[in-house]
């Protein structure tokens, strides 16, 4: 019975040791994960179903001064189809009218690339087939009736991502100052004042749910975003608009390389427009780089306003100083100074020198005042700045240069060759701000592109004109100049331009560039900047188109663009009799002019001659007259029935025939 | 009472059973709350997540229908529009009459 009993316990032992045994070392391995390496497993397994998630502070908008959105955060859409889910007699019958929808998309290739790319991808089994990139969602819900993809997720494989994207709803319009501030860098607005616009991202613990959804957990460890604040620009969309069109279409039609185009507002140094258009690869034009603001070259004639108010503030020179243009063709070291006219202007006064711009002239004034003081006429120059930065808000400020008579690359030909604007270089934005100076009667404003920063409707920060400098010369000065600059427009290089209407002051700038490079026809870039109206100006602007390929002066180039923002801005600002006069002028045009015809037409007895005088009127006054008028076409009356001086009573009946 | 007697249930059965039985009723019912409560959460976050593309897609919407008004709106694009009937942009500004109340 013993031996038996030892026998059994003795195998109960053999089997039961090995297994205590195992048991024991995998209860130490689970104490030995768990302390020792517990930490990053447990870590593990939270974050299948918990995470930090960071929850996206809102990008503010940048909007134009009347409130219209220029840059704004928006839902975009990639879409993709799922080939496999698609029946085959659908796809055989469908795919070509698919490939056909595509193509009429913006930015798509021609249909049989589709159906090309549709048919192979079917046979590879594609599940992920991308479409089409970065729709907007116009476009997307135009896409979701396309054939197959009508059909939904399931049978038509529709597949669309949504992603955020920045947009700029009003296109190339100020494209590149409004400029964006993502990976690419920090460009124009949005770059420089992307502290604000960008917010503060929040933080919060989520945990998954059904559906790959996350929802937020616990209140401990939680930030809440902070959207970002609106940026409001001083940008006037009806200006932009007429600027980007006027300069597009001259740009065009000289088939310049690049250009430019600013307009501010004399007294708050506002930009109301900037335009910067460049010919890309594919010929078409589109906003490359903020050439206003970053492009410093040589300014040519448009410097001679500088140099001649230096003088004149000087005192060493006036207006109506004689000065002999020689034929228009001057040696002076090794180089010759050449006016555009063959042969010159002769005698000519200071004034006249600027206004038909003789280079000559402008470097015999200069050298004949400075000749021995160099360095008094450049310090003049850095007293006004000229060789400093504008600090603009906007990143990538050219730096202007302006050479030193102590420079080691100072030469004899330096000083005439600045005179007319040679030799140095500025930028377009920093031109206009002396031009804006002038006219804004000596007080220099900085260039100015915000107006304020919104947080909902509260106003963050109020930006104000910032004055550079508040008197650049005296007054005498000041007048001098001013008239010189109005007769450009009156007898010199822009007479052409002229207006009855209206008046505008300023030079037109006909610079030859890299002049320096042999081998290639000469290349010029035309430009003019000014202000209007002439007395009491409203608005400054500079114009620059790089390299045109048809013609290339100034005036020619750039004076149409010039001229139409003008007119532009004189036909809608409305006329404001001065306060004293109101009542008075008010009513008098109010007896004269609105009811006068009224008083004649009424007494009508015989047909008054109405050729030529704009139909709207006519119809209402004859009308009013109680006479029945029947016209057909708009505009002028270009013949009337019955003839001017027939005798007429209240039933004649009158036909009128206006000019379309 | 020791853990035993817990496993094995003897206060369900005993005098005072009534009286847990009540709790466990009550604990039971707490859970059947907090589990309904919990899943509508999930549903809530779901309605959130559809509310929200939905407010993407309208706003996306807004914007671009916004867009293509304020450019018809330009004074270039109205001209274009109204030349056939014979409008044109004004060459003179419009002139602003005051007048008194006295005039009218």
């Amino acid at each position: 019975m013993k031996p038996e009993k030892t026998r059994i316990l003795s195998r109960f032992y053999l089997f039961s040791i090995p297994l205590l045994c195992a048991g024991l070392a995998i209860w130490l391995h689970m104490v030995y994960i768990s302390v020792f390496r517990g930490d990053s497993y447990r870590k593990m397994a939270e974050s299948r179903v918990i995470k930090h998630a960071i929850v996206p502070a809102n990008r503010g908008n940048i909007y134009t001064e009347g409130g219209d959105l220029m840059a704004v955060t928006l839902a975009e859409y990639d879409i993709r189809i799922d080939l496999k889910a698609v029946p085959k007699d659908i796809f055989d019958r469908n795919y070509k009218a698919l490939a056909d929808s595509l193509a009429t998309l913006p930015h798509s290739q021609p249909a049989a690339y589709y159906s090309r790319l549709l048919r192979i991808n079917r046979r590879k089994g594609n599940r992920y087939l991308l479409l089409k990139r970065n729709l907007t969602y116009p476009d997307y819900m135009r896409v979701r009736a396309f054939p197959i993809l009508n059909r939904g997720r399931f049978k038509g494989g529709m597949i669309a991502v949504c992603k955020r994207a920045r947009v700029n709803p009003m296109g190339a319009l100020a494209a590149r100052t409004i400029g964006f501030d993502d990976y690419r860098g920090h460009v124009g607005i949005a770059g420089a004042y992307g502290y604000y616009l960008r917010g503060r991202d929040g933080r919060r613990l989520e945990q998954r749910i059904a559906g790959g959804r996350w929802k937020p957990v616990g209140d401990a460890d939680k930030v809440e975003p902070q959207d970002g604040a609106d940026v409001v620009t001083t940008i006037d969309l009806d200006i932009q608009n007429l600027a980007h069109q006027a300069l597009l279409e001259t740009l065009q039609q000289f088939r310049a390389d690049h250009g430019c185009v600013v307009v501010m507002e004399v007294k708050t140094g506002e930009v109301k427009a900037i335009v910067n258009l460049a010919k890309g690869a594919d010929g078409s034009f589109y906003e490359k780089r903020n050439y206003a603001v970053f492009e410093a070259s040589e300014p040519g004639s448009l410097f001679k306003l500088v140099s001649l108010m230096a003088a004149l503030e000087d005192r060493v020179i006036d207006t109506t100083t004689q000065v002999d243009t020689q034929g228009g063709v001057m040696r002076y070291y090794d180089d010759y100074i050449r006016d555009t006219r063959l042969g010159g202007y002769g005698v000519i006064s200071a004034k006249r020198v600027f206004e038909v711009s003789s280079n000559v002239g402008m470097a015999k004034l200069i050298l004949k005042s400075y000749k021995d003081h160099p360095e008094k006429f450049v310090n003049r120059l850095y007293k006004w700045h000229l060789n400093e930065k504008l600090h603009l808000a906007i990143p990538g400020e050219g730096k202007p240069r302006i050479p030193h008579p102590d420079d080691p690359t100072w030469s004899g030909i330096a000083l005439p060759w600045m005179a007319y604007g040679y030799g140095l270089q500025l930028t377009p934005l920093q031109i206009l701000s002396f031009y804006n100076a002038v006219a804004n009667n000596g007080e220099m404003v900085k260039p100015r592109f915000v107006e304020e920063i919104l947080r909902g409707r509260k106003v963050e920060k109020l930006f104000k004109p910032e004055i550079v400098n508040p008197a650049i010369c005296s007054t005498e000065t000041l007048g001098k100049v001013q008239d010189m600059l109005k007769g450009v427009f009156v007898s010199g290089t822009a007479k052409h331009l002229r207006s009855d209407s209206f008046t505008m002051a300023g030079k037109t700038g006909t610079v030859q560039v890299e002049y320096w490079q042999k081998g290639q026809p000469l290349q010029y870039r035309a430009s003019l900047c000014g202000y209007f109206p002439a007395e009491n100006p409203q608005y400054s602007c500079i114009v620059v188109v790089h390299k045109p390929q048809i013609g290339y002066y100034g005036a020619q180039v750039a004076g149409p663009v010039f001229k139409r923002i003008a007119h532009y801005c004189y036909a809608h600002t409305p006329k404001v009799e001065p306060q004293s006069h109101r009542t008075a002028v008010a009513s008098r045009r109010i007896t004269e002019k609105t009811f006068a015809h009224l008083k004649l037409v009424a007494h009508l007895d015989k047909m008054p001659n109405v050729l030529g005088a704009p139909g709207m009127q006519v119809v209402s006054q004859l009308e009013n007259a109680g006479l029945k008028v029947t016209y057909r076409g708009a505009g002028k009356v270009v013949d009337q029935h019955p003839k001017a001086g027939t005798p007429i009573s209240s039933h004649s009946p009158i036909r009128l025939r206006l000019q379309s | 009472m020791s853990w035993v007697s817990v496993v094995k249930g003897k206060f369900l059965v005993d005098q005072t059973a009534i009286r847990n039985w009540k709790f466990v009723v009550f604990l039971a019912i707490l859970a059947m709350v907090s589990i309904t409560a919990s899943h509508q959460v999930d549903r809530r976050i779901f309605q959130i997540a559809e509310l929200s593309d939905e407010v993407r897609e309208l706003k996306a919407a807004f914007i671009s229908i916004r867009a293509d008004l304020r450019t018809s709106k330009l004074e270039i694009e109205v001209a274009a529009r109204v030349k056939k009937v014979g409008l044109k942009s004004p060459s003179h500004p419009p002139e602003l009459i005051y007048m008194d109340e006295s005039e009218l």
